[in-house]
């Protein structure tokens, strides 16, 4: 179970926000640092890393004026696996309330 | 600390961690500046928010050297896959060529059954009997073509499946990811499966019947058991 260590939770983040839309990196960063305790100058380490495993891609966008951006988009491969993983995130996270809550657990 | 300042310190110890394409990373930092700036924000409030450029750079080595050792024992690993491929491979390309067999059997089947019923005797292959028999016999024929080719259909969703199956163990593999393994089985429609057991259970029952009272009215009509001899068949 390797969803519950604070790395995979924050590449699960990662890969949610760039299946919703394509985002640059600082976009990607602010976003995590609202809900997340992390600096935000953590964020692009998971990008690079996400990027290398092939999950996600970069282009360049030109926005008219400014220097062109860079971009991050989620790849099939990438899509698969946010899937697969936020699956088995949510029935772990659900296992865990159920514990914590101790709902059905009686000592009798 | 200045932008200046924290992009040099980060760019020193990314040199020093060995990580490649600092310059795309810095970039990426300079861009995160660049908007924090339009926001408002003082330099020096960006560069502490941004965690400092030693824990950053550790960061990516991190990732770096798992990236790293991931990759050299993928190489075992790819190499192993190879050797399973080429073994799959043959083993489905048997299984398919078996499929094949199949579909083959069923058109010759029903050639055989076709040719009866219609008196088709095709270079006189077919042995004489009354065609009260040759019907029965046809219908045999055709309803075990039916069988054999939902069998075959049956059997070839099967060889796809677990092609399948395999591909999907195989990418699992390459990439570390643990996508969820598929069933083993078909996955047919409630509908077509309903389709293929009455398919199938009907021919049975068909080719059966027939089989039996084929060769009963046979033996009736030539007046021996062994009618094939009665009608010389085999001489």
């Amino acid at each position: 179970m390797n969803a519950a260590n604070k790395k995979c939770v924050l590449e699960l983040s990662v890969l949610s926000l760039l299946n919703r839309s394509d985002s640059s990196g600082y976009d990607v960063s602010e976003h995590l640092i609202k809900y997340i305790p992390i600096a935000g100058g953590e964020v692009y380490p998971i990008l690079r890393k996400l990027k290398n495993e092939g999950l996600l891609k970069t282009y360049m966008r030109d926005e008219g004026g400014e220097p062109p951006r860079r971009y991050y988009s989620i790849t099939q491969l990438g899509q698969d696996v946010f899937f697969a993983k936020k699956e088995e995130y949510l029935r772990f996270a659900k296992s865990i309330e159920k514990i914590l809550e101790g709902s059905d657990y009686d000592k009798n | 600390m200045t932008k200046i300042e924290y992009l040099q310190r980060l760019n020193a110890e990314l040199s020093k961690n060995k990580i490649p394409d600092a310059e795309d990373i810095i970039g990426e930092y300079e861009q995160h500046f660049a908007f924090k700036l339009a926001d408002g924000f003082s330099e020096e409030e960006i560069a502490a928010k941004l965690g400092t450029p030693e824990v950053i750079a550790a960061q990516f080595a991190l990732e770096m050297s798992q990236a790293n050792t991931a990759r050299g024992g993928k190489t075992f690993i790819i190499i192993g896959l190879w050797f399973a491929a080429i073994i799959e491979a043959m083993i489905y390309v048997l299984f398919f060529a078996w499929g094949v067999v199949l579909f083959a059997a069923s058109l010759a089947s029903a050639a055989t059954g076709a040719a009866l019923i219609g008196r088709f005797n095709i270079a006189g292959l077919i042995p004489y009997m009354p065609y009260v028999s040759a019907l029965i016999f046809g219908i045999c024929f055709l309803s075990f073509a039916v069988f054999l080719a939902a069998g075959a259909y049956y059997y070839l969703a099967n060889i796809k499946q677990m092609i399948k199956v395999t591909i999907r163990w195989h990418k699992n593999m390459i990439s570390g990811n643990m996508l969820p393994s598929l069933p083993v089985n078909p996955q047919f429609s409630a509908k077509t499966k309903r389709k293929l057991r009455t398919v199938l259970s009907w021919s049975v029952a068909v080719f059966g019947a027939t089989f039996v009272l084929g060769i009963v009215v046979a033996q009736i009509h030539s007046g021996a058991l062994e009618f094939w001899h009665a009608w010389s068949w085999f001489l």
